[in-house]
């Protein structure tokens, strides 16, 4: 069963890094890609992905406020935060949301690891 | 060219835009928080993306530039011109470097040459992008935090989680989980812990080619861990040398006296020596040498605690958290400034609706400032809350006996803030589990004083306090000049002598049961130095040397047969038997082989 991912970051050449990543993996994988909060609650709604990807670092509204918007309408899906920096306050805050924490650049091991355990949650 | 470059040259060009349209508004206002934010997002994203296509000389300038930004949105730091002018050129050079692999289709060869002339104004970055340092980093913060913290435990664990999987350590990954919820239910850290040093271990040696992978290969060569104990061992006997050396020097001086003939070599070989011994000293020195960091983000966490746990907003500012002491002063810092910062929060600051009529902001400001001048380390904790209540205090003080009904009531703001330090006082009508608890100040003032500095409480009626520590760089040397009184040599502090005068019989009355000096239009009581530690008082007619120090924040006049040297000597903490006389602050042996004694200036009795 092919399983669809929600991946938001404002660089395309950052989006364009995490698909490659993930084509390496060897899973059954959609890829939908958004470029910011609009794009992402729109592609949420229409495309209902399993899993989503969220930059932290984006203008407008970040990663976390996005996240916490998911969270209203989506309560029991797998999220993870993507961020270059280490902020402890950031990881507490996404733990808060039940999202998990991923840092960039995302390495196949970590990505591998954090889908095959967020596609068995969504299967359920 | 690859389509990830052309992505990359794309994108970049955009963010390079962004960056100068930022600080074109900074350049007029260093301090605008939107410009600061997009200024820092350039950065960052040019990092992010410099990472993508393998470009490290970006990586490394754009993380320099980035720091600077972060510090500056944090208020730790405020853009200065330079600051500005660096940015701007770090801009100019990624523009180079774009064209370049737009001409040729790949990365410019010669890019970290550039990246290091361009060196950005200091920051202490650890670059962090290395796995193993940043799991170092996490196992210190976890190691550093003063009280449990499901959160951080949390975040470790994810940090570490995330490195030992890229580091191909799964079993170790299965095992962080484990260990993380097993912290979680005992409520210590200890179990994640272990696992994350073992990770680390495995990383920096066990496995030959994990390491070799993960690990940059400068960071191999350029730093060791060594335990804080071996370095300790190597001062305390660097200590002992220059003791011997001051022998030597005493020895030295006698030889040359009595006219002998080794004299001169004798006197060569001293100065040698002494020369060595400094050098040896000075680089132990700097061995111990600390930031403020890991106390500063220490405080940062208690000042959130307990913010959160009373409800009352507060924002912390830090300045000079990058100043360096010996670890012994950073270590003295630690409860003082944590019992400081709560009871700043729990006493200090006003409720909000407090505030609020007061005409202040509701979210209070705690502010932890550390800087170096001349040779010493000033510690200021500054809260804007209600400063310190004289009335309160007095009337404390009175039901305590410590004053008279008299005194209570023409009590001073500066007298009250005394009367704080003095042991067993405490305003708080409870002890609660936040503050009143152990460290009262007079043990602050102690830990203080003995290694020769000082500690003051600074209020402002209504606008707020300041707790202010004075010390000295290093504990290793403590400077003081010494002083005969009564056939006894005496050390003082030379941060607590204000200045020594020659006083006429007229100028010292008698007052009470004591004498005064007159000095410049001020009253200072006057002490006999040989009656405190037991020595016969020498009674003499004529002029008197007098040196006025400070004593628990008044001014002191000690009257002494003579003044002697300034130094430096290691000094030691009262043992067993010196102990017995309370106005000691240590002992420390000179150069003739005889003791001196370091005075307490504070326990001095008036």
């Amino acid at each position: 069963m092919t399983h669809k991912i929600l991946l938001i970051d404002d660089s395309r050449l950052a989006r364009m890094s995490v698909a490659k990543t993930m084509a390496a993996l060897g899973m059954k994988l959609e890829r939908i890609e958004a470029a910011d909060a609009e794009e992402a609650l729109e592609a949420l709604e229409r495309d209902r992905p399993d899993v989503a990807l969220l930059d932290y670092n984006m203008p407008g509204r970040n990663g976390l406020e996005l996240a916490k918007e998911f969270r209203r309408l989506r309560p029991q899906m797998p999220i993870a935060m993507i961020s270059a920096n280490h902020q402890s306050e950031v990881i507490e805050r996404a733990a808060e949301l039940g999202a998990e924490f991923l840092t960039k650049p995302v390495g196949p091991a970590a990505l591998e690891d954090f889908l095959r355990r967020a596609l068995k949650v969504a299967a359920e | 060219m690859d389509e990830f470059l052309e992505q990359f040259v794309i994108e970049a060009r955009e963010l390079v835009e962004q960056g100068l349209a930022a600080f074109g508004a900074l350049q007029s206002d260093p301090r605008a928080r939107a410009p600061l934010d997009d200024a820092f997002r350039a950065f960052h994203t040019l990092k992010g993306g410099a990472a993508i296509v393998d470009f490290d000389a970006l990586i490394a300038m754009m993380h320099a530039c980035e720091e600077v930004l972060s510090d500056a949105r944090s208020g730790k730091r405020i853009l200065t011109r330079d600051d500005i002018q660096h940015s701007l050129r770090a801009l100019d050079q990624v523009t180079q470097w774009l064209d370049h692999i737009e001409r040729t289709g790949a990365l410019p060869p010669d890019a970290s040459a550039s990246a290091a002339t361009l060196s950005a104004p200091p920051s202490s970055a650890s670059l962090a992008v290395e796995p193993l340092a940043l799991l170092r980093e996490q196992i210190d913060l976890l190691r550093a935090a003063p009280a449990f913290s499901a959160g951080l435990l949390a975040a470790a664990a994810r940090i570490a989680s995330n490195i030992a999987i890229e580091a191909k350590l799964v079993d170790e990954a299965a095992r962080l989980r484990l260990s993380a919820s097993q912290s979680e239910s005992a409520g210590d850290a200890l179990a994640l812990l272990e696992v994350m040093e073992e990770i680390a271990r495995r990383m920096s040696g066990g496995t030959p080619g994990a390491a070799a992978q993960d690990m940059a290969p400068e960071a191999m060569s350029r730093s060791m861990r060594v335990d804080f104990e071996k370095i300790d061992a190597i001062a305390a006997i660097v200590g002992e040398i220059s003791v011997s050396v001051n022998a030597l020097d005493h020895l030295s001086e006698t030889a040359q006296a009595r006219g002998d003939a080794c004299a001169p070599a004798l006197a060569r070989g001293h100065a040698q020596l002494a020369r060595l011994a400094g050098l040896l000293m000075a680089a132990t020195q700097d061995l111990r040498v600390l930031s403020m960091r890991s106390l500063f983000q220490r405080v940062g966490k208690v000042v959130r605690d307990v913010s959160s746990t009373l409800s009352k907003p507060v924002d912390f500012v830090c300045v000079g958290e990058e100043t360096l002491a010996d670890k012994a002063i950073v270590e003295i810092l630690y409860e003082p400034l944590l019992h400081a910062v709560r009871n700043a929060i729990d006493h200090g600051v006003e409720s909000r609706e407090a505030r609020l009529a007061r005409g202040k902001p509701a979210t209070a400001t705690v502010r932890l400032e550390a800087r170096r001048e001349s040779g010493r380390i000033v510690v200021e904790l500054t809260d804007d809350g209600g400063g310190l209540d004289t009335e309160r205090i007095a009337k404390r003080a009175q039901s305590r006996g410590m004053i008279s009904a008299q005194a209570a009531q023409t009590l001073t703001d500066a007298d009250a803030a005394e009367l704080l330090f003095a042991p067993g006082f405490s305003t708080a009508e409870a002890v609660t589990s936040l503050s009143g608890r152990g460290v009262g100040l007079d043990a602050v003032r102690g830990a203080a004083t003995r290694v020769g500095g000082r500690v003051e409480i600074l209020s402002r009626r209504g606008e707020g306090a300041t707790l202010r520590m004075t010390l000295p760089f290093s504990t290793m040397l403590t400077p003081i000049v010494t002083a005969r009184s009564g056939g006894q040599t005496f050390g003082l502090p030379s941060d607590a002598v204000i200045e020594t005068v020659r006083a006429g019989k007229g100028a010292i009355a008698p007052i009470g049961a004591g004498f005064a000096l007159a000095h410049r239009s001020e009253t200072i009581p006057v002490v006999d130095l040989a009656p405190q530690s037991g020595a016969p008082v020498a009674e003499g007619a004529g002029a008197v040397t007098l040196m006025i120090a400070r004593s628990r924040g008044h001014k002191v006049a000690l009257k002494v047969d003579a003044v002697g040297e300034p130094m430096a000597v290691m000094l030691k903490p009262p043992d067993d038997i010196t102990a017995r006389l309370k106005v000691l602050a240590g002992t420390a042996i000179l150069g003739d082989g005889s003791v001196l004694l370091v005075l307490d200036l504070d326990a001095i009795a008036v």
